[in-house]
Protein backbone atom coordinates (compact mmCIF):
# COMPACT_ATOMS: atom_id res chain seq x y z
CA UNK A 1 0.00 0.00 0.00
CA UNK A 2 1.41 3.42 -0.88
CA UNK A 3 2.16 5.80 1.95
CA UNK A 4 -0.56 8.21 0.86
CA UNK A 5 -3.17 5.52 0.83
CA UNK A 6 -1.97 4.19 4.16
CA UNK A 7 -2.24 7.64 5.65
CA UNK A 8 -5.68 8.15 4.25
CA UNK A 9 -6.75 4.76 5.51
CA UNK A 10 -5.54 5.60 8.98
CA UNK A 11 -7.35 8.92 8.90
CA UNK A 12 -10.52 7.27 7.72
CA UNK A 13 -10.54 4.98 10.66
CA UNK A 14 -9.76 7.84 12.95
CA UNK A 15 -12.97 9.47 11.85
CA UNK A 16 -14.98 6.27 11.80
CA UNK A 17 -13.84 5.32 15.22
CA UNK A 18 -14.41 8.79 16.61
CA UNK A 19 -18.01 8.27 15.75
CA UNK A 20 -17.95 4.88 17.37
CA UNK A 21 -16.62 6.21 20.64
CA UNK A 22 -18.90 9.20 20.92
CA UNK A 23 -22.67 9.32 21.03
CA UNK A 24 -23.62 6.88 18.37
CA UNK A 25 -25.95 7.99 15.58
CA UNK A 26 -26.21 5.21 13.05
CA UNK A 27 -27.27 7.27 10.08
CA UNK A 28 -24.67 9.92 10.71
CA UNK A 29 -22.04 7.22 11.10
CA UNK A 30 -22.95 5.61 7.82
CA UNK A 31 -22.99 8.92 5.99
CA UNK A 32 -19.50 9.54 7.29
CA UNK A 33 -18.45 6.10 6.14
CA UNK A 34 -19.87 6.63 2.70
CA UNK A 35 -18.02 9.94 2.33
CA UNK A 36 -14.76 8.41 3.42
CA UNK A 37 -15.14 5.44 1.12
CA UNK A 38 -15.43 7.76 -1.85
CA UNK A 39 -12.13 9.36 -0.96
CA UNK A 40 -10.31 6.24 0.14
CA UNK A 41 -11.28 3.95 -2.69
CA UNK A 42 -11.17 6.59 -5.41
CA UNK A 43 -14.75 5.96 -6.49
CA UNK A 44 -17.35 8.57 -7.30
CA UNK A 45 -20.30 7.67 -5.13
CA UNK A 46 -21.16 5.25 -2.34
CA UNK A 47 -24.52 3.99 -1.16
CA UNK A 48 -25.24 1.85 1.88
CA UNK A 49 -28.17 -0.44 2.30
CA UNK A 50 -29.19 -2.35 5.38
CA UNK A 51 -31.93 -4.92 5.64
CA UNK A 52 -34.83 -4.11 7.90
CA UNK A 53 -36.46 -6.62 10.19
CA UNK A 54 -38.49 -8.04 7.34
CA UNK A 55 -35.40 -8.62 5.25
CA UNK A 56 -36.08 -5.81 2.81
CA UNK A 57 -33.17 -3.59 1.88
CA UNK A 58 -33.45 0.06 2.79
CA UNK A 59 -31.19 2.86 1.73
CA UNK A 60 -29.64 4.24 4.89
CA UNK A 61 -26.90 6.49 3.63
CA UNK A 62 -25.14 7.68 0.54
CA UNK A 63 -22.44 10.11 -0.44
CA UNK A 64 -24.62 12.00 -2.88
CA UNK A 65 -28.28 12.46 -3.50
CA UNK A 66 -27.80 11.00 -6.93
CA UNK A 67 -26.53 7.71 -5.64
CA UNK A 68 -29.48 7.69 -3.29
CA UNK A 69 -31.81 7.73 -6.20
CA UNK A 70 -30.00 4.79 -7.67
CA UNK A 71 -30.37 2.79 -4.51
CA UNK A 72 -34.04 3.56 -4.43
CA UNK A 73 -34.28 2.51 -7.99
CA UNK A 74 -32.64 -0.84 -7.29
CA UNK A 75 -34.90 -1.48 -4.42
CA UNK A 76 -38.04 -0.65 -6.31
CA UNK A 77 -37.29 -2.84 -9.23
CA UNK A 78 -35.74 -5.63 -7.27
CA UNK A 79 -32.69 -5.88 -9.39
CA UNK A 80 -29.13 -4.70 -9.38
CA UNK A 81 -25.68 -5.49 -7.93
CA UNK A 82 -26.57 -4.42 -4.40
CA UNK A 83 -29.49 -6.80 -4.22
CA UNK A 84 -27.50 -9.67 -5.69
CA UNK A 85 -24.71 -8.98 -3.23
CA UNK A 86 -27.13 -8.95 -0.31
CA UNK A 87 -28.78 -12.18 -1.44
CA UNK A 88 -25.60 -14.11 -2.11
CA UNK A 89 -23.34 -12.55 0.50
CA UNK A 90 -20.57 -12.11 -2.09
CA UNK A 91 -19.03 -9.13 -3.86
CA UNK A 92 -20.71 -8.29 -7.17
CA UNK A 93 -19.00 -6.22 -9.85
CA UNK A 94 -20.36 -4.47 -12.92
CA UNK A 95 -17.26 -3.09 -14.61
CA UNK A 96 -19.06 -1.79 -17.70
CA UNK A 97 -22.68 -0.90 -17.21
CA UNK A 98 -23.09 -0.05 -20.90
CA UNK A 99 -22.87 -3.81 -21.52
CA UNK A 100 -24.86 -4.86 -18.47
CA UNK A 101 -28.41 -4.45 -19.79
CA UNK A 102 -28.94 -8.24 -20.17
CA UNK A 103 -28.02 -8.73 -16.54
CA UNK A 104 -29.83 -5.70 -15.11
CA UNK A 105 -32.35 -4.57 -17.74
CA UNK A 106 -33.71 -1.72 -15.64
CA UNK A 107 -30.81 -0.80 -13.39
CA UNK A 108 -28.03 -0.68 -15.96
CA UNK A 109 -29.52 1.88 -18.35
CA UNK A 110 -30.72 4.03 -15.48
CA UNK A 111 -27.28 4.02 -13.91
CA UNK A 112 -25.71 4.98 -17.23
CA UNK A 113 -28.24 7.79 -17.58
CA UNK A 114 -27.22 9.00 -14.16
CA UNK A 115 -23.62 9.19 -15.28
CA UNK A 116 -22.21 5.99 -13.81
CA UNK A 117 -20.29 3.48 -15.92
CA UNK A 118 -19.24 0.91 -13.33
CA UNK A 119 -20.42 -0.43 -10.00
CA UNK A 120 -19.11 -2.67 -7.20
CA UNK A 121 -21.12 -4.12 -4.32
CA UNK A 122 -19.53 -5.50 -1.12
CA UNK A 123 -21.43 -7.45 1.54
CA UNK A 124 -21.83 -6.22 5.09
CA UNK A 125 -21.82 -9.41 7.10
CA UNK A 126 -22.54 -10.09 10.74
CA UNK A 127 -21.71 -13.61 11.92
CA UNK A 128 -23.34 -15.82 9.32
CA UNK A 129 -25.88 -13.27 8.25
CA UNK A 130 -25.64 -10.61 5.56
CA UNK A 131 -27.09 -7.44 7.03
CA UNK A 132 -26.68 -5.23 4.00
CA UNK A 133 -24.40 -4.12 1.24
CA UNK A 134 -22.05 -1.30 0.40
CA UNK A 135 -22.48 -0.09 -3.17
CA UNK A 136 -19.64 1.76 -4.92
CA UNK A 137 -20.26 3.76 -8.11
CA UNK A 138 -17.76 4.99 -10.68
CA UNK A 139 -18.11 7.45 -13.53
CA UNK A 140 -15.58 5.57 -15.66
CA UNK A 141 -15.75 1.89 -16.58
CA UNK A 142 -13.37 -0.50 -14.80
CA UNK A 143 -13.16 -2.11 -11.39
CA UNK A 144 -11.27 -1.87 -8.14
CA UNK A 145 -7.93 -3.59 -8.06
CA UNK A 146 -7.30 -6.39 -5.56
CA UNK A 147 -6.00 -3.98 -2.97
CA UNK A 148 -9.00 -1.73 -3.34
CA UNK A 149 -11.36 -4.67 -2.95
CA UNK A 150 -9.57 -5.79 0.18
CA UNK A 151 -9.58 -2.36 1.74
CA UNK A 152 -13.22 -1.87 0.75
CA UNK A 153 -14.21 -5.14 2.36
CA UNK A 154 -12.23 -4.30 5.50
CA UNK A 155 -14.10 -1.00 5.69
CA UNK A 156 -17.41 -2.81 5.32
CA UNK A 157 -16.37 -5.29 8.04
CA UNK A 158 -15.26 -2.65 10.50
CA UNK A 159 -18.42 -0.66 9.88
CA UNK A 160 -20.51 -3.76 10.53
CA UNK A 161 -18.75 -4.39 13.82
CA UNK A 162 -19.10 -0.75 14.70
CA UNK A 163 -22.83 -0.94 14.13
CA UNK A 164 -22.98 -3.44 16.95
CA UNK A 165 -21.58 -1.04 19.46
CA UNK A 166 -24.67 -0.11 21.29
CA UNK A 167 -24.22 2.38 24.07
CA UNK A 168 -26.50 0.11 26.07
CA UNK A 169 -24.40 -1.89 28.49
CA UNK A 170 -27.14 -4.44 28.92
CA UNK A 171 -26.84 -5.37 25.24
CA UNK A 172 -23.13 -5.98 25.65
CA UNK A 173 -23.87 -8.22 28.60
CA UNK A 174 -26.44 -10.14 26.57
CA UNK A 175 -23.81 -10.77 23.90
CA UNK A 176 -21.35 -11.83 26.58
CA UNK A 177 -23.87 -14.27 28.04
CA UNK A 178 -24.48 -15.71 24.60
CA UNK A 179 -20.76 -16.18 24.10
CA UNK A 180 -20.42 -17.96 27.43
CA UNK A 181 -23.46 -20.06 26.64
CA UNK A 182 -21.93 -21.10 23.34
CA UNK A 183 -18.68 -22.03 25.03
CA UNK A 184 -20.42 -24.02 27.77
CA UNK A 185 -22.55 -25.81 25.20
CA UNK A 186 -19.53 -26.82 23.22
CA UNK A 187 -17.71 -28.04 26.31
CA UNK A 188 -20.77 -30.08 27.30
CA UNK A 189 -20.94 -31.61 23.81
CA UNK A 190 -17.30 -32.67 23.96
CA UNK A 191 -17.71 -34.08 27.46
CA UNK A 192 -20.84 -35.95 26.36
CA UNK A 193 -18.95 -37.43 23.42
CA UNK A 194 -16.39 -38.74 25.89
CA UNK A 195 -19.06 -40.24 28.11
CA UNK A 196 -20.79 -41.95 25.18
CA UNK A 197 -17.53 -43.15 23.69
CA UNK A 198 -16.61 -44.78 26.97
CA UNK A 199 -20.01 -46.22 27.84
CA UNK A 200 -20.90 -47.51 24.38
CA UNK A 201 -17.45 -48.19 22.94
CA UNK A 202 -17.67 -45.66 20.14
CA UNK A 203 -15.22 -43.31 18.50
CA UNK A 204 -15.82 -39.59 18.85
CA UNK A 205 -17.43 -39.23 15.44
CA UNK A 206 -19.94 -41.99 16.16
CA UNK A 207 -20.59 -40.54 19.60
CA UNK A 208 -21.41 -37.15 18.13
CA UNK A 209 -23.75 -38.60 15.53
CA UNK A 210 -25.53 -40.61 18.20
CA UNK A 211 -25.91 -37.53 20.37
CA UNK A 212 -27.38 -35.58 17.48
CA UNK A 213 -29.78 -38.31 16.45
CA UNK A 214 -30.96 -38.75 20.05
CA UNK A 215 -31.54 -35.02 20.33
CA UNK A 216 -33.76 -35.21 17.25
CA UNK A 217 -35.55 -38.36 18.43
CA UNK A 218 -36.19 -36.89 21.88
CA UNK A 219 -36.89 -33.44 20.46
CA UNK A 220 -34.44 -31.81 22.82
CA UNK A 221 -31.83 -29.11 22.27
CA UNK A 222 -28.46 -30.65 21.54
CA UNK A 223 -26.66 -28.62 24.21
CA UNK A 224 -29.22 -29.48 26.86
CA UNK A 225 -29.07 -33.21 26.09
CA UNK A 226 -25.27 -33.04 26.03
CA UNK A 227 -25.20 -31.49 29.49
CA UNK A 228 -27.44 -34.26 30.81
CA UNK A 229 -25.27 -36.95 29.25
CA UNK A 230 -22.08 -35.34 30.49
CA UNK A 231 -23.24 -35.10 34.09
CA UNK A 232 -24.59 -38.63 34.06
CA UNK A 233 -28.21 -37.68 34.58
CA UNK A 234 -29.23 -39.25 31.27
CA UNK A 235 -29.49 -43.02 31.02
CA UNK A 236 -27.68 -43.88 27.82
CA UNK A 237 -27.60 -47.64 28.24
CA UNK A 238 -30.55 -48.16 25.92
CA UNK A 239 -29.12 -45.78 23.35
CA UNK A 240 -26.98 -48.63 22.09
CA UNK A 241 -29.93 -50.06 20.23
CA UNK A 242 -30.45 -46.83 18.31
CA UNK A 243 -26.86 -46.34 17.22
CA UNK A 244 -26.56 -45.12 13.64
CA UNK A 245 -25.21 -47.95 11.51
CA UNK A 246 -21.54 -47.67 10.60
CA UNK B 1 -6.22 9.56 26.11
CA UNK B 2 -8.46 6.66 25.30
CA UNK B 3 -10.36 8.58 22.66
CA UNK B 4 -7.26 9.24 20.61
CA UNK B 5 -5.91 5.75 20.91
CA UNK B 6 -9.06 3.90 19.91
CA UNK B 7 -9.22 5.23 16.32
CA UNK B 8 -5.55 4.50 15.89
CA UNK B 9 -5.92 0.90 17.03
CA UNK B 10 -9.05 0.29 14.95
CA UNK B 11 -7.19 1.60 11.94
CA UNK B 12 -4.25 -0.73 12.52
CA UNK B 13 -6.51 -3.76 12.88
CA UNK B 14 -8.58 -3.02 9.79
CA UNK B 15 -5.50 -2.21 7.72
CA UNK B 16 -3.96 -5.52 8.74
CA UNK B 17 -7.10 -7.40 7.78
CA UNK B 18 -7.27 -5.54 4.49
CA UNK B 19 -3.67 -6.41 3.75
CA UNK B 20 -4.39 -10.08 4.48
CA UNK B 21 -7.41 -9.99 2.25
CA UNK B 22 -9.58 -11.60 4.89
CA UNK B 23 -12.27 -10.56 7.31
CA UNK B 24 -11.26 -8.70 10.44
CA UNK B 25 -10.49 -11.32 13.06
CA UNK B 26 -9.04 -11.97 16.49
CA UNK B 27 -5.74 -12.79 14.80
CA UNK B 28 -5.49 -9.19 13.57
CA UNK B 29 -6.25 -7.80 17.01
CA UNK B 30 -3.70 -10.11 18.68
CA UNK B 31 -0.99 -9.20 16.21
CA UNK B 32 -1.66 -5.50 16.65
CA UNK B 33 -1.47 -6.00 20.42
CA UNK B 34 1.96 -7.61 20.03
CA UNK B 35 3.15 -4.73 17.86
CA UNK B 36 1.92 -1.89 20.08
CA UNK B 37 3.04 -3.57 23.30
CA UNK B 38 6.52 -4.41 22.10
CA UNK B 39 6.21 -8.04 23.17
CA UNK B 40 6.89 -11.34 21.43
CA UNK B 41 3.51 -13.05 21.36
CA UNK B 42 -0.13 -12.99 22.40
CA UNK B 43 -3.07 -15.29 22.91
CA UNK B 44 -6.81 -14.83 23.22
CA UNK B 45 -8.83 -17.21 25.34
CA UNK B 46 -12.59 -17.34 25.73
CA UNK B 47 -13.55 -18.54 29.20
CA UNK B 48 -16.67 -19.02 31.23
CA UNK B 49 -14.99 -20.40 34.35
CA UNK B 50 -11.57 -21.80 35.27
CA UNK B 51 -12.59 -25.27 34.08
CA UNK B 52 -14.05 -24.23 30.72
CA UNK B 53 -12.12 -22.36 28.11
CA UNK B 54 -11.10 -22.40 24.47
CA UNK B 55 -8.07 -20.80 22.89
CA UNK B 56 -9.43 -18.53 20.16
CA UNK B 57 -6.05 -17.51 18.75
CA UNK B 58 -2.36 -17.67 19.57
CA UNK B 59 0.28 -15.82 17.59
CA UNK B 60 2.72 -18.72 17.86
CA UNK B 61 3.55 -22.02 19.52
CA UNK B 62 5.06 -20.40 22.58
CA UNK B 63 1.98 -18.27 23.17
CA UNK B 64 -0.19 -21.37 22.88
CA UNK B 65 2.05 -23.22 25.30
CA UNK B 66 1.89 -20.47 27.92
CA UNK B 67 -1.87 -20.39 27.60
CA UNK B 68 -2.16 -24.14 27.98
CA UNK B 69 0.22 -24.28 30.94
CA UNK B 70 -2.01 -21.98 32.93
CA UNK B 71 -5.09 -24.03 32.14
CA UNK B 72 -3.30 -27.28 32.90
CA UNK B 73 -1.97 -26.01 36.22
CA UNK B 74 -5.07 -24.04 37.11
CA UNK B 75 -2.91 -21.08 38.09
CA UNK B 76 -1.11 -18.11 36.61
CA UNK B 77 -1.62 -14.47 35.67
CA UNK B 78 -4.49 -15.26 33.29
CA UNK B 79 -6.30 -17.35 35.88
CA UNK B 80 -5.95 -14.54 38.43
CA UNK B 81 -6.95 -11.86 35.93
CA UNK B 82 -10.10 -13.77 35.04
CA UNK B 83 -10.97 -14.37 38.67
CA UNK B 84 -10.46 -10.76 39.72
CA UNK B 85 -11.46 -8.94 36.55
CA UNK B 86 -8.32 -6.79 36.84
CA UNK B 87 -4.99 -6.64 35.03
CA UNK B 88 -2.16 -8.84 36.17
CA UNK B 89 1.21 -7.55 35.03
CA UNK B 90 4.28 -9.70 35.61
CA UNK B 91 7.41 -7.92 34.48
CA UNK B 92 9.72 -10.71 35.60
CA UNK B 93 8.23 -14.16 35.97
CA UNK B 94 11.46 -15.53 37.41
CA UNK B 95 11.44 -13.14 40.36
CA UNK B 96 10.99 -14.75 43.75
CA UNK B 97 7.66 -13.15 44.65
CA UNK B 98 5.79 -14.78 41.78
CA UNK B 99 6.95 -18.24 42.77
CA UNK B 100 5.11 -17.93 46.05
CA UNK B 101 1.93 -16.94 44.22
CA UNK B 102 2.14 -19.53 41.43
CA UNK B 103 4.51 -22.30 42.47
CA UNK B 104 3.75 -24.32 39.36
CA UNK B 105 3.42 -21.68 36.66
CA UNK B 106 6.24 -19.41 37.78
CA UNK B 107 8.65 -22.28 37.20
CA UNK B 108 7.02 -23.86 34.15
CA UNK B 109 6.40 -20.53 32.43
CA UNK B 110 9.95 -19.37 32.97
CA UNK B 111 11.21 -22.74 31.73
CA UNK B 112 9.10 -22.24 28.60
CA UNK B 113 10.99 -19.01 28.03
CA UNK B 114 8.62 -16.32 29.27
CA UNK B 115 10.47 -13.38 30.80
CA UNK B 116 7.40 -11.22 31.27
CA UNK B 117 3.67 -12.01 31.10
CA UNK B 118 0.74 -9.55 30.99
CA UNK B 119 -2.87 -10.65 31.39
CA UNK B 120 -5.85 -8.49 30.39
CA UNK B 121 -9.34 -9.66 31.32
CA UNK B 122 -12.06 -9.10 28.74
CA UNK B 123 -15.08 -7.84 30.61
CA UNK B 124 -18.57 -6.89 29.41
CA UNK B 125 -20.37 -5.21 32.25
CA UNK B 126 -20.58 -7.81 34.97
CA UNK B 127 -19.46 -10.70 32.77
CA UNK B 128 -15.91 -11.84 32.12
CA UNK B 129 -15.66 -13.42 28.71
CA UNK B 130 -11.98 -14.24 28.50
CA UNK B 131 -8.38 -13.10 28.53
CA UNK B 132 -5.91 -11.39 26.25
CA UNK B 133 -2.46 -12.61 27.30
CA UNK B 134 0.91 -11.26 26.22
CA UNK B 135 4.44 -12.50 26.82
CA UNK B 136 7.91 -11.19 26.18
CA UNK B 137 11.09 -13.24 26.12
CA UNK B 138 12.96 -10.52 27.97
CA UNK B 139 11.72 -9.36 31.38
CA UNK B 140 10.65 -5.75 31.90
CA UNK B 141 7.61 -3.56 32.41
CA UNK B 142 5.27 -2.38 29.71
CA UNK B 143 5.82 1.31 29.18
CA UNK B 144 2.79 3.46 30.11
CA UNK B 145 1.93 4.32 26.52
CA UNK B 146 2.05 0.68 25.51
CA UNK B 147 -0.18 -0.28 28.40
CA UNK B 148 -2.86 2.18 27.31
CA UNK B 149 -2.68 0.93 23.73
CA UNK B 150 -3.04 -2.68 24.83
CA UNK B 151 -6.08 -1.78 26.93
CA UNK B 152 -7.73 -0.49 23.79
CA UNK B 153 -6.65 -3.63 21.91
CA UNK B 154 -8.15 -5.78 24.62
CA UNK B 155 -11.44 -3.95 24.44
CA UNK B 156 -11.50 -4.17 20.67
CA UNK B 157 -10.70 -7.87 20.88
CA UNK B 158 -13.61 -8.32 23.24
CA UNK B 159 -15.90 -6.57 20.76
CA UNK B 160 -14.65 -8.75 17.93
CA UNK B 161 -15.20 -11.93 19.89
CA UNK B 162 -18.68 -10.83 20.94
CA UNK B 163 -19.59 -9.89 17.40
CA UNK B 164 -19.18 -13.43 16.27
CA UNK B 165 -20.27 -16.51 18.14
CA UNK B 166 -18.34 -18.42 15.52
CA UNK B 167 -15.30 -17.82 17.68
CA UNK B 168 -16.42 -20.66 19.92
CA UNK B 169 -18.66 -22.75 17.66
CA UNK B 170 -21.25 -23.62 20.27
CA UNK B 171 -22.87 -26.29 18.12
CA UNK B 172 -19.72 -28.20 17.50
CA UNK B 173 -20.76 -28.89 13.96
CA UNK B 174 -17.69 -27.28 12.50
CA UNK B 175 -19.60 -25.03 10.12
CA UNK B 176 -17.53 -22.18 8.78
CA UNK B 177 -19.31 -18.92 9.38
CA UNK B 178 -18.93 -15.70 7.42
CA UNK B 179 -16.95 -12.87 8.83
CA UNK B 180 -14.49 -14.98 10.74
CA UNK B 181 -11.77 -17.27 9.54
CA UNK B 182 -12.30 -20.09 11.94
CA UNK B 183 -10.37 -23.30 11.78
CA UNK B 184 -12.37 -25.05 14.42
CA UNK B 185 -11.31 -25.91 17.92
CA UNK B 186 -7.74 -27.11 18.14
CA UNK B 187 -7.92 -30.91 18.47
CA UNK B 188 -6.26 -30.95 21.83
CA UNK B 189 -8.84 -28.53 23.18
CA UNK B 190 -11.78 -30.67 22.25
CA UNK B 191 -9.88 -33.71 23.47
CA UNK B 192 -9.40 -32.26 26.95
CA UNK B 193 -13.17 -32.22 27.43
CA UNK B 194 -13.68 -35.55 25.69
CA UNK B 195 -11.09 -37.10 27.97
CA UNK B 196 -12.83 -35.55 30.96
CA UNK B 197 -16.03 -37.31 29.94
CA UNK B 198 -14.24 -40.60 29.47
CA UNK B 199 -12.43 -40.37 32.80
CA UNK B 200 -15.63 -39.52 34.64
CA UNK B 201 -17.05 -42.85 33.43
CA UNK B 202 -13.83 -44.84 33.91
CA UNK B 203 -13.35 -43.67 37.47
CA UNK B 204 -17.00 -43.14 38.40
CA UNK B 205 -16.45 -39.52 39.35
CA UNK B 206 -17.91 -36.17 38.43
CA UNK B 207 -16.59 -33.98 35.62
CA UNK B 208 -14.78 -31.58 37.92
CA UNK B 209 -12.87 -34.38 39.58
CA UNK B 210 -12.17 -35.99 36.21
CA UNK B 211 -10.52 -32.77 35.01
CA UNK B 212 -8.53 -32.61 38.23
CA UNK B 213 -7.31 -36.17 37.64
CA UNK B 214 -6.29 -35.29 34.10
CA UNK B 215 -4.44 -32.19 35.25
CA UNK B 216 -2.74 -34.07 38.06
CA UNK B 217 -1.54 -36.80 35.73
CA UNK B 218 -0.12 -34.26 33.29
CA UNK B 219 1.63 -32.41 36.09
CA UNK B 220 3.06 -35.53 37.72
CA UNK B 221 4.34 -36.95 34.46
CA UNK B 222 5.51 -33.55 33.13
CA UNK B 223 3.46 -33.87 29.97
CA UNK B 224 1.36 -31.28 28.19
CA UNK B 225 -2.30 -31.44 29.10
CA UNK B 226 -3.38 -31.72 25.47
CA UNK B 227 -0.97 -34.56 24.87
CA UNK B 228 -2.29 -36.55 27.83
CA UNK B 229 -5.87 -35.87 26.75
CA UNK B 230 -5.08 -37.15 23.25
CA UNK B 231 -3.60 -40.31 24.72
CA UNK B 232 -6.75 -40.90 26.77
CA UNK B 233 -9.08 -40.24 23.82
CA UNK B 234 -7.03 -42.50 21.56
CA UNK B 235 -7.13 -45.16 24.26
CA UNK B 236 -3.37 -45.28 24.59
CA UNK B 237 -3.69 -44.25 28.20
CA UNK B 238 -6.13 -45.07 30.95
CA UNK B 239 -6.00 -43.25 34.27
CA UNK B 240 -6.47 -46.16 36.60
CA UNK B 241 -6.56 -45.85 40.32
CA UNK B 242 -2.89 -46.36 40.90
CA UNK B 243 -1.77 -44.55 37.73
CA UNK B 244 0.99 -47.09 37.36
CA UNK B 245 -0.82 -49.09 34.73
CA UNK B 246 0.06 -47.12 31.60
CA UNK B 247 0.19 -49.06 28.35
CA UNK B 248 3.15 -48.37 26.10
CA UNK B 249 2.53 -45.40 23.77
Amino acid sequence: MSRDREQLLAETFVELADTLVAEFDVVDFLHGLADRCVELLAVDAVGLMLADQRGSLRVVASSTEQARLMELFQLQHKEGPCLECFRDGRPVAGPDLALARPRWPLFAPAAVDAGFAAVQALPMRLRDEVIGAMNLFMHAPGQLDDNGLRVGQALADVATIGLLQERNLRHQEVLAEQLQGALNSRVAIEQAKGVLAERLHLDMGQAFELLRSQARVQNRRLAQLAAAVATGSENVADWADTRPSR
Amino acid sequence: MADARRPHIWGLVAARAGARGAAVSAADACEVAVAVAGVDGAWLTAMSDPARRVLVHATGAKAAELEELQFALGEGPCVDAFASGTLVLVPELGAAGWRARWPGFAVAGAAAGAGAVFAFPLVSGAIRVGILGLYRDAPGLLNPGALADVLVCADLTRQLVLSSRAAVDGDGDGAVRNGWARDGWPDDHAQVYQATGMISVQRGVGLEEALALLRAYAFTHERALGEVAAAVVERRLRLDDDDADEPAK
